[in-house]
């Protein structure tokens, strides 16, 4: 796992300017032989041919950013956050653009306390030169520990946004021969409301489709319950969003028989486009796993190697013994 | 048990609406105890001589009304205003099925969409004045010649179901199972005479209770009620009253009455000995007969032998058999028992 | 299934909660197929029947109705044996405590809505908002047995079968929208008998209560020139102001909204008429809160007319809805079909 992050964090991928990240991705995959294309929003398809049933495999290619729109007189930047649902986790948080520009980030606050807006400073004495630094619609990625493994446990930053992404990487390093044709998808603008997923599942026109992610564990002191840091995620339902419940049963049930950690995750709050994948063209099954992550948005994330490995061995075997008529 | 619990249930008998259910218990009673008869309040009363004379007047009550509606003015839309007889919440009513009139006319309570409602009433209890029920009809016209109008009454229509391990859920539990036991009681070969009071009107201000105490002048009153249980995980311990599964429930204070100390530890006795589970009632809450019986005349003796319910007051209370059974045993050694207490 | 009764009350049988429909309609596809050519369900269970194939150069006309119902997810089964649920599709919380529901677990499971009486609510309870963390589902199980049966996703729908009222009134859980989709079966039937010039289609649609959705792909399937929703709106009583809703029994209610085809919504106006059936237009803007919004989109969009019933009590174990409505709105898009 640690190797695919360390992979995957080499280029900055900030929502809508994927493209390093894509192309690395690109690279790798023909390093091992797959074919693979870039689409129109930058969502990366790599194909893997067996005949037979359609599969998606998809994990999120960006990660949260802050886009510029403007500067004040003092020089400060104006930044919209894209992908960050707890903006007190980015107080104080060190931002990057692209020219090596640094900056760190400020909250300013409603009358009630709560978080309204991102700024940045990156050292501008004005407007005028910030903008120069730093120009309307750069888009800047925060800076975080890089990820070391600690006796079974990841610690460092970005682990939710490339959870998913390791995984599948992992997974095209190791797939050997298996039935169906396969579609291993790193999608494009999941923080603005999965629209990459969107067009890709459109194009592969998958029967089945498993979403790999990140949701946050639930096992911590301030957590009011939920899937342990060291068990699988399988999604059942996130707000109205649900997915499908044969799929997501047997997965439970094979980690079951296999001795693998797997728990039912449900959350209140359906991510923007979420069922992006299952609305697609004439309609896909579509279940989702997830790696727990500790302190999930903030600089310093936890993980654990053991899931990763869990969901691995999961979808592997899914991808031989998944129910008939998927 | 379960059987007779249900078809007294399953009879409409809002207060001061008793008529069916007074019919039903009033054959039954007279197929099982000496003398029954009705009086002005519309009680029935009955007297069931054991093998002795007993040396206390006792007196084993239940109420046979139930809460439920009156309708109050049909709109010209053909909707019908309705009140509340006895203590309902208006949150259990949005989409309550309903039989309305002597005719049990099926109706549904009907509120404002919540679609339709501004953002910070969606979840808010209606008020009674925005709930009507509605039986089909679209005119006052129509109402009338179904032959429905103000003053009628309106009972819940739920249906009686077994669920879980020994549960069982219906309208009524409250105080039909009461009934049912008092009912119970009177099949059996008692040591001594026994009179059984089955009240109208106690869910309106235990009114029947206050007619039968003055005519039958117990010296002592053992109600047998429906009581409050919320031991369901949302509430904490110390709220819950009592549970289900423990058996009856012996009370020693409620929301208007002291029990007689002794008659209460006098039946804990009589439990223990015999290997009856039985529990005390933990919360100071609602009220029974006993308010009534207690003060009347020269006063009586009263003690409250209760069957823990969940629910209370709407369409689906719930109860235990196991509860049930226990109940029932005690409440016959205790009239066994009790007969025989010299009074003082 | 023969007549409209029997049509109404044994859709409303089923249940077919929002988000886990693909077991129910699996099973009603066996029920539909003697109405239909083709039945078949999607991937996200959908299930699109073909009525009658179209000859070349015809139009290819679907009706559509949602027959998923709102339901309650359960979040856990607590030490006590007591179960917790959230409910992210709709259903009316004014309307549930005490009501006896079901959930579908490893089987059907009976179960009690709690409720807490007057005697141990405070004053000051009266004017707070209910709240689901509030409510309980007793199952009268202890944890262990009940976490056999009753898993965390598993769905609550309320229990019960529809019964009738004087007038023709028929009131139950789910007639949201089953009534809708009594009002596309009824209109087969009767299209069965008669000559038209167009193919047809029915979509029966999962997942409208989630997130109006559902419907799409399989319109996106069915590919149709013109669609037909039905679906329930508000039917009027004391309180609902004259405007915002319609009688029941004062007939169904054609859609006229930015997003509809106007010329569909008036040729629904004129079949009503030739039918001699009274109509009550409701007019609305934006999504329409149905299925409209998904139907009209899919492909390179789709000229789309929506057709409702009166309704009352929506969302709420009780709901009413009268079988003169029902009927008369399969009479008015068989006629509609008839003039394509």
């Amino acid at each position: 796992m640690l190797e695919e992050l360390l992979f995957l964090s080499e280029a900055p991928a900030p929502s809508g300017m994927e493209g390093a990240r894509a192309r690395k991705i690109l690279e790798f995959a023909a390093s091992l032989g797959m074919e693979g294309r870039a689409d129109k929003l930058g969502s990366v398809i790599i194909r893997k041919n067996g005949g037979g049933r359609r599969m998606l495999l998809a994990a999120p290619l960006d990660e949260p950013c802050a886009v510029c729109c403007t500067a004040d007189d003092k020089g400060f930047l104006r930044l919209k956050a894209i992908g960050v649902s707890k903006p007190e986790l980015y107080n104080g948080r060190q931002v990057t653009f692209a020219g090596g520009v640094t900056g760190v980030i400020g909250l300013t606050r409603a009358k009630d306390g709560t978080p309204a807006d991102l700024w940045c400073d990156i050292g501008a004495p004005d407007k005028e030169k910030a903008l120069a630094l730093c120009p309307p619609g750069a888009a800047g990625t925060f800076v975080h520990p890089a990820p070391k493994l600690r006796g079974g446990r990841i610690e460092g930053g970005g682990l939710s946004a490339l959870a998913g992404a390791a995984l599948l990487l992992r997974l095209i390093k190791t797939i050997e021969n298996q039935p169906g044709d396969l579609f291993l998808v790193f999608h494009a603008q999941k923080h603005m409301g999965h629209r990459g997923l969107q067009t890709a599942a459109f194009c592969c026109e998958a029967d089945t489709a498993v979403l790999l992610d990140a949701v946050p564990a639930g096992d911590t002191p301030d957590a009011k319950g939920g899937v342990a840091v060291d068990s699988v995620a399988v999604k059942l339902s996130e707000g109205v969003v649900s997915y499908d419940g044969e799929l997501s049963a047997h997965f439970l049930e094979r980690a079951g028989i296999a001795g693998v950690k797997a728990s039912p995750y449900l959350s209140p709050d359906a991510p923007a486009g979420a069922d992006a994948a299952q609305l697609a063209g004439r309609g896909c099954r579509v279940c989702s796993l997830a790696l727990p992550v500790r302190f999930f948005g903030a600089a310093c994330e936890v993980a654990c190697l053991s899931a990763f490995e869990s969901a691995l061995a999961l979808l592997r075997d899914f991808l031989h013994s998944a129910p008939a008529g998927t | 048990m379960l059987t007779a619990i249900r078809t007294l249930a399953m009879l409409p008998g809002v207060s001061g609406h008793e008529d069916a259910v007074r019919a039903e218990i009033l054959a039954r009673a007279g197929a099982l105890a000496d003398r029954a008869y009705t009086d002005a309040c519309g009680n029935v009363l009955a007297f069931k001589k054991g093998r002795k004379r007993a040396e206390s007047r006792v007196l084993l009550a239940a109420h046979m009304d139930e809460v439920g509606f009156v309708v109050s003015h049909v709109e010209e839309n053909g909707f019908l205003r309705f009140l509340t007889a006895g203590g309902i919440e208006t949150y259990v009513l949005p989409g309550a099925r309903v039989l309305v009139g002597d005719a049990r006319l099926p109706g549904v309570i009907c509120a404002r969409p919540v679609h339709l409602l501004p953002k910070d009433e969606k979840r808010l209890p209606p008020k009674l004045s925005e709930l009507f029920i509605y039986i089909g009809a679209d005119s006052a016209e129509k109402v009338r010649k179904a032959g429905i109008g103000p003053g009628d009454d309106a009972v819940f229509d739920g249906g009686f179901s077994t669920f879980g391990d020994g549960f069982f859920t219906s309208k009524a539990l409250d105080d039909r199972a009461g009934c049912a036991l008092l009912l119970e009681l009177m099949k059996a070969d008692l040591e001594y005479d026994i009179y059984f009071a089955f009240h109208a009107l106690e869910e309106e201000g235990l009114r029947g209770a206050y007619g039968a105490a003055f005519a039958i002048k117990p010296d002592i009153a053992v109600v047998v009620e429906a009581t409050t249980a919320a031991d369901i995980s949302v509430v904490t311990p110390e709220k819950r009253a009592c549970a289900l599964r423990r058996g009856p429930v012996l009370s020693f204070l409620d929301g208007r009455t002291l029990y007689d100390r002794a008659l209460y530890e006098r039946a804990a006795r009589i439990a223990d000995e015999n290997g009856i589970p039985w529990q005390p009632k933990t919360l100071v809450a609602g009220g029974n007969d006993a308010g009534a019986l207690q003060t009347v005349g020269e006063g009586a003796r009263v003690l409250a032998v209760s069957l823990p319910c969940r629910y209370l007051h709407t369409a689906s209370c719930v109860m235990h058999e196991s509860d049930v059974a226990n109940t029932a045993r005690l409440l016959r050694l205790i009239c066994d028992d009790f007969g025989g207490i010299k009074n003082a | 299934m023969d007549n409209l009764v029997d049509i109404v009350q044994n859709l409303s049988k089923i249940y077919i909660p929002c988000g886990a429909e693909r077991g129910s309609c699996d099973a009603l596809c066996k029920r539909l197929q003697p109405l239909f050519e083709k039945v078949e369900t999607d991937a996200l269970g959908n299930i699109l029947c073909l009525a009658r194939k179209g000859k070349a150069g015809e139009k290819r006309l679907m009706l559509e109705a949602h027959i998923d119902e709102v339901a309650l997810v359960v979040s856990e089964v607590d030490d006590e044996g007591f179960v917790r649920v959230t409910s992210p599709y709709g259903m009316d919380i004014r309307s549930v405590a005490s009501k006896v529901m079901t959930v579908h677990g490893r089987r059907p499971v009976l179960g009690v809505m709690s409720s807490v009486p007057p005697h141990l609510k405070s004053a000051a309870k009266d004017s707070e908002p209910l709240e689901w963390d509030g409510f309980v589902l007793d199952v009268g199980l202890d944890a262990q047995k009940a976490r056999t049966l009753i898993c965390p996703g598993d769905r609550v729908t309320f229990s019960g079968e529809p019964a009738l009222l004087m007038d023709g009134r028929i009131t139950g859980r789910a007639l949201d929208n089953r009534a809708g989709a009594a009002v596309v079966l009824r209109a087969v039937q009767l299209l069965k008998r008669r000559p038209i010039a167009c193919e047809l289609w029915a979509l029966l649609s999962v997942q409208e209560e989630a997130s109006t959705k559902g419907a799409l792909t399989g319109a996106y399937a069915i590919n149709p020139d013109i669609a037909v929703v039905v679906d329930v709106s508000f039917g009027r009583m004391p309180g609902v102001e004259t405007h915002e809703a319609a009688a029941l029994s004062g007939g169904p209610m054609p859609g006229m909204a930015p997003i509809l085809d106007r010329e569909l919504s008036k040729r629904l106006c004129r079949a009503a008429e030739e039918c001699g059936v009274s109509f009550q237009p409701e007019v609305m803007t934006g999504s329409t809160g149905t299925n409209a919004a998904a139907v009209q989109r899919a492909r390179s969009g789709v000229r789309t007319a929506l057709l409702s019933v009166p309704l009352l009590n929506m969302h709420t174990s009780g709901e009413v809805a009268a079988l003169s409505d029902i009927e008369d709105a399969a009479r008015v898009i068989a006629r509609f079909a008839e003039t394509l």
